[in-house]
């Protein structure tokens, strides 16, 4: 009970608690009211921030559970090399953050970037500034976000794929089901608990990303790439004004709170079923 | 005993010297120095200065949101003793004392150099290969021969203009040195200070030379005189490609002359034209807000401020900032000491010399009004998701905003 006190109860009283202030960031706080919430609430960057942060968060749950559900069912499959995929797709999952987030930047760039010399080598336009346009700028930062998340959904996945009996599969055979049968049939419906809280948790995570946002694109050019973390980050450390951030970062979460809740009744009435 | 000392990354050189000097002279005095990022001097550090534990010397930009919220709470020491002992008050130039200096006229910082920036550095062999000529008074005249200069430069295959568009200081450099090329001197003095509410304002963010300035910088990227992909890309991949010589023009400062001068580039340096049809000789922005300050919580005060009093003298201002090509700050040093400085660095204080470098906009007004509100107002500017009425609109409402408090 003390520790849910001190790491859940203690920083949301204290967020709550900013978010009712005009705080500069240091000193005491004093409540004024809920004029934070009002002017966040009559912001249209919040909407727009809030939208951009959804359909990334939902983006890259689904792109991270389906590309690690098929990366698993290869290696379950025992595929040729198997064991070596099984290290290599998990690597990008342990490299630091904030240095994927770097070298990505770099990688995207126009010319110099590890990205457009492959596209060069394809024959394809190697000048794309993927990173410098509005309507773009999210593309990366997506697909750098599943790449580095898929190699944790993977051995979630793959470790509830391996506990399925080999039995079961070999009573679908004898039957006449083919693989892709056997995956849609069997593997798929005995995996939902495992996808649906590795669905939630990357749901949960990638709306909670800043470390790939801020150091892709600060979330930039202008606010095309502004999710609400860097939106809290911007308005709390950078313009100051931490009880508007604090504000942000409270309706921020108990968005994610709903969200999570509603994810997570839906599969598991689905499951009971 | 070990005393913290806070330096910008950009500084590494110069404290290294700093550290060794001061331990050589204070036996029994370590000196351990953290380094913290361009991001972190402007925003999270407040918490570090005003915490707990924080360093016995911390880096306050007085330009920064850290600064102005640590002087609310009374996070920082007076520095007067350091002032008078060092007699800072006639070493630095009255505008400088003036300026460092907070509202209630005690010293809380000591700034230490001199910046010079929005220095367009351009390699000499790839303006011969283009057939580029520089003008002798480094200044070009006017956006047709910009734009001139930027096709002949994408002809042979280079970038034109290298410029750090997504970082948020950024389009600041560029507005710094526009600025006072469409202002009139009392205009300018009024964007200067007109962000304290005891100044009345005599000219607005939606008056012709704010908006002339803006309308330039959109007419620049409408002409594609900036790499592709410049939004993208921050100041060291900026700085990297135009070292590797796949751009032209880099836009830096005083600062990066080390490293370039260090990376082999034949290299020298000019200025961007002013606004359209401005006759005002382009000048040198510069920059005097790298300060340093005690934290009122400082383990170590009586220490941090013999660290300031040494790094204020004479001497290290020569060896410590000039030895690496930062500027020195103090009128007692003079050009001919600085026997180190590069000859780039030189031609630019030569230049200040001859033309004067005023103090620029955003180094001048407070960060979150200047700095960072007006780069992400730009950002979006130029990647189409603002007008150059609504960015004037949204600084003249910003404007308000601070004077309100």
């Amino acid at each position: 009970m003390a520790l849910v006190g001190l790491f859940f109860v203690v920083p949301i009283v204290q967020a709550v608690t900013v978010s009712l202030s005009g705080w500069p960031g240091v000193g005491p706080v004093e409540i004024e009211g809920l004029g934070n919430y009002a002017a966040v609430l009559a912001s249209p960057e919040f909407y727009h921030s809030l939208l951009r942060t959804v359909v990334f968060a939902v983006v890259v749950a689904f792109g991270i559970v389906s590309i690690a559900t098929l990366l698993a069912a290869a290696v379950s499959r025992r595929v040729r090399g198997a064991r070596i995929y099984r290290v290599i797709w998990f690597i990008p999952g342990i490299a630091p953050a904030a240095a994927v987030a770097v070298y990505w930047n770099t990688a995207f760039q126009p010319e110099i970037g590890t990205v457009n010399a492959i596209a060069g080598l394809l024959g394809l336009n190697t000048n794309s500034a993927l990173l410098a346009s509005p309507s773009t700028a999210l593309y990366p930062v997506i697909l750098v976000s599943i790449w580095s998340g898929v190699g944790f959904a993977f051995i979630l996945i793959l470790g509830g794929m391996e506990q399925i009996p080999v039995s079961v599969y070999e009573a679908a055979s004898i039957d006449g089901a083919s693989p892709a049968r056997q995956f849609f049939s069997l593997t798929l419906p005995l995996l939902r608990p495992i996808l649906s809280i590795t669905a939630t948790l990357n749901l949960i995570w990638a709306f909670n990303n800043f470390t790939t946002v801020w150091g892709m694109t600060n979330g930039g050019p202008g606010l095309a790439t502004t999710t609400l973390p860097v939106l809290v980050y911007r308005t709390a450390f950078i313009d100051g004004q931490f009880g508007e951030g604090s504000a942000i970062a409270v309706i921020a979460g108990a968005i994610l709170l709903v969200l999570g809740f509603v994810s997570l009744r839906i599969t598991q009435s689905r499951g009971v079923s | 005993m070990t005393l913290t000392v806070q330096a910008a990354s950009i500084q590494a050189a110069t404290f290294a010297v700093l550290k060794e000097a001061f331990e050589a002279a204070n036996p029994g005095i370590s000196v351990k120095i953290q380094t913290i990022s361009d991001d972190q001097k402007q925003t999270t550090n407040l918490q570090v200065v005003t915490g707990s534990n924080p360093p016995d010397v911390a880096f306050v930009p007085t330009n920064s949101n850290v600064y102005t919220s640590a002087l609310e709470v009374d996070g920082l020491l007076p520095l007067t003793d350091v002032w008078e002992n060092q007699k800072l008050d006639s070493r630095y130039d009255a505008s400088t004392a003036a300026a460092t200096k907070a509202a209630d006229g005690i010293p809380y910082v000591v700034t230490t150099d001199n910046l010079l920036y929005n220095v367009a550095f351009y390699n000499k062999d790839l303006f011969e290969q283009a057939d580029i000529t520089v003008p002798e008074n480094r200044r070009i005249p006017d956006n047709e021969t910009l734009y001139e200069i930027a096709d002949k430069l994408k002809a042979i295959g280079v970038a034109p203009v290298n410029f750090s568009g997504k970082d948020i200081f950024a389009a600041g450099w560029l507005i710094d040195g526009l600025l006072p090329t469409a202002a009139t001197p009392s205009e300018m003095e009024n964007y200067l200070t007109s962000y304290n509410p005891g100044i009345e304002v005599t000219v607005e963010y939606t008056d012709q030379p704010f908006v002339q300035t803006i309308e330039q910088l959109a007419e620049w990227a409408e002409h594609g005189v900036f790499q592709d992909g410049f939004l993208g890309q921050d100041l060291a991949t900026a700085l990297a490609q135009f070292q590797q010589g796949q751009a032209g023009i880099f836009i830096g400062a005083s600062a990066h002359v080390a490293s370039l001068t260090e990376s082999g580039l034949s290299y020298d340096w000019l200025l961007l034209p002013p606004v359209e049809g401005s006759t005002t000789t382009v000048t040198l922005p510069s920059y005097q807000g790298d300060s340093w300050a005690v934290p009122a919580k400082a383990d170590h005060p009586d220490e941090a401020k013999l660290f300031l009093e040494f790094m204020m003298s004479d001497e290290m201002q020569v060896e410590a900032f000039g030895g690496n090509d930062i500027l020195p700050i103090v009128n007692t040093v003079s050009l001919d000491q600085l026997t180190e400085l590069d000859p780039v660095t030189r031609s630019l204080v030569e230049d200040t010399v001859a033309n004067g470098a005023p103090i620029g906009w955003t180094s001048a007004v407070p960060g979150a009004f200047g700095q960072t509100h007006i780069g992400g107002q730009v950002q979006a500017l130029w990647s189409g998701q603002a007008s150059v009425s609504s960015v004037a609109e949204a600084q003249q409402a910003e404007l308000l905003k601070v004077r309100e408090g």
